[in-house]
């Protein structure tokens, strides 16, 4: 041990007394020999020394009192200082309810909660561009009950009134506020269809009036049959008034039908196509999608179905709140007993949503792929 | 036989299982028997009579409400001393957070409570010997507040409370070699710091 360094690291130990017998023979050896250590750890001992000669502080007489009055406060009172909550802490408390909302999601899916149809997403995700559409729809269906007399008219007086059809229950196909828009448009198409089935009727055929609302003429699909009744109403507005009650004379009537399907069609049209124009195509386009969508339709037990994206609609439901039916409940047990055929509707891929006895009943199914 | 039970209840252990067994009384016996050498030990620390009154409360308090968790396998000195030592770390690093000066000069102690150092400073014969060790006692009390606070606080568990260096690294949570090393580096420190301030 001749370094200086390792004999001055063994300075506290040595003053300590915490060396062992033989290291202190040779660090007591070393520093017989070299006075510059020696001197140095005689001036440790000095610092020693000096601190050891501070008086004692002394604590409090009343300590063991203090303390007993502190543990008493701290049994009986609640602390008031508020408790910091650590970075870690917050971190799990987002991660919870990030978590409990995707359960949440999860449930609402799986549990049968009326959820907004897609179309209803749809055009929620375009509030304003859905209450145009609900404006015109709603001027479109003003029209057409200002105009029913004249429309009723007119099909007399073209001699066809095909009253046993089935008519184009606009509202009761799609009575949702979202669907009122695509309804508006299928009126807009089937206006034009209309006015383009009579026009071409009126000048290529003095009979025209037999061929323009036949049903059995093949020159009009189901789509256009119906759109006969309907799209007059959509164009009515834009109408002269009702035409005389007496059956005009034959050489009339295709004036007639250019008076109210011609001119007064084409403002009619106009004036929606100008009040449509201004929608995005992206709406049009998600209304057509829309549109294609509802055309599926089932006729069980009596019942018109229409297909949605997560299941099966008996006609005429316009959301209103439904009571959930668990298959194999009693309450399914029941509605199997009141409507004959309804096997075949639960039979359907999805929810099923029907009425009985003024209640809705949502029947949870398999999802829908 | 009845000696030995006297002796055991005297003892720290004893006097431990009487305050776990709800006798307040052996917790005051406990609390009189190492309120100074905590308190000193505090006072040697943060430098100030208040913080070390306040501090040494919360020793004890602390003490009770773990004492049930003692386990017996240090000593119950030790074990107040770690206690001592985490509270002093804290009390240490909010000073420090919060931007106070920890450093509290002799003058300013002698005037915040009067009578506490009279037996060092006032210890002189005359005027002039007073000032001279109140001097003397500012540069020291200077010098150790410089030191690392882990410097600091072996230096004055060795030289104050006289705690083996075992024991100094049970209640510090360290190795023997390191307390050893840190005694060492603080002796020195302060040997250089009072050369600076003309003691030695």
């Amino acid at each position: 041990m001749t370094d200086p360094n390792d004999i001055r690291d063994q300075f506290s130990p040595l003053l300590d007394d915490e060396l062992s017998p033989d290291t202190r023979d040779t660090v007591e050896a070393e520093l017989a020999q070299d006075a510059e250590l020696l001197r140095e750890l005689d001036a440790m001992r000095k610092v020693d020394e000096l601190y050891r000669g501070l008086p004692r502080a002394s604590a409090p007489d009343d300590m063991a009192g203090r303390v007993r009055n502190q543990l008493d406060q701290k049994s009986n009172v609640v602390p008031m200082r508020p408790r910091r909550i650590s970075r870690t802490l917050y971190t799990s408390f987002a991660a919870a309810a990030i978590f409990a909302v995707l359960v949440g999601a999860v449930v609402i899916r799986q549990g049968g909660i009326v959820l907004p149809s897609a179309d209803e997403r749809i055009m929620a995700s375009a509030p304003t561009k859905m209450d145009d559409e609900a404006r015109f729809a709603e001027s479109a269906d003003k029209q057409i009950g200002a105009t029913d007399a004249s429309e009723k008219e007119l099909v007399q007086t073209f001699g066809d009134a095909p009253e046993e059809e089935p008519s184009l229950e606009v509202d009761a196909i799609d009575p949702q506020p979202g669907r009122r828009s695509a309804l508006a448009m299928d009126r807009d198409d089937a206006v034009q269809s209309e006015v383009r089935s009579r026009q071409e009727s009126f000048e290529n055929a003095p009979t025209a009036q037999a061929e323009t609302v036949a049903p059995a003429d093949g020159r009009m699909d189901r789509q256009n049959k119906d759109a006969a009744k309907a799209k007059p109403r959509a164009f009515a507005a834009a109408a002269p008034p009702p035409a005389p009650a007496t059956t005009p004379a034959p050489s009339e009537a295709p004036v007639l039908g250019r008076a109210v399907g011609g001119k007064a069609v084409e403002e009619g049209l106009a004036m929606a196509d100008a009040e449509f124009a201004d929608q995005p195509n992206d709406i049009k386009a998600q209304v057509s999608q829309a549109k294609k969508r509802e055309n599926v339709v089932q006729r069980i037990a009596n019942r018109e179905f229409d297909e949605r994206e997560d299941g099966w609609y008996q006609r005429g439901y316009k959301g209103e709140p439904t009571q959930i039916v668990r298959r194999g409940s009693e309450m399914m047990s029941t509605l199997l007993a009141a409507i004959p055929g309804l096997n075949e509707v639960v039979a359907l891929k999805g929810d099923v949503v029907l009425r009985h006895a003024e209640t809705w009943y949502r029947i949870p199914g398999e999802r829908k792929k | 036989m009845v000696l030995l039970k006297e002796t055991d209840l005297e003892s720290d252990v004893g006097l431990v299982e009487e305050c776990r067994r709800g006798d307040p009384r052996a917790f005051d016996t406990l609390i009189n028997r190492y309120k100074d050498r905590i308190y000193n030990a505090a006072y040697r620390f943060l430098g100030n009579h208040e913080e070390a009154a306040d501090l040494c409360q919360e020793v004890f308090v602390r003490a009770y409400r773990a004492i049930d968790g003692f386990e017996g396998k240090a000593k119950v000195s030790t074990w107040l001393y770690s206690i001592t030592l985490n509270l002093c770390r804290n009390r240490v690093r909010d000073s420090k957070r919060k931007g106070r000066d920890k450093g509290v000069s002799l003058e300013l102690l002698q005037e915040r409570s009067p009578g506490r150092t009279d037996n060092f400073a006032g210890g002189g014969t005359s005027p002039s010997d007073n000032a001279v060790r109140a001097e003397l006692e500012t540069a020291l009390h200077a010098c150790l507040e410089a030191l690392p606070d882990h410097y600091r606080m072996t230096f004055v568990l060795r030289t104050y409370e006289d705690l083996a260096y075992d024991e100094i690294a049970e209640a510090m949570g360290c190795p023997s070699g390191t307390v050893k090393s840190r005694l060492n580096q603080a002796r020195r420190l302060l040997k250089n710091c009072l050369t600076e301030h003309e003691v030695l």
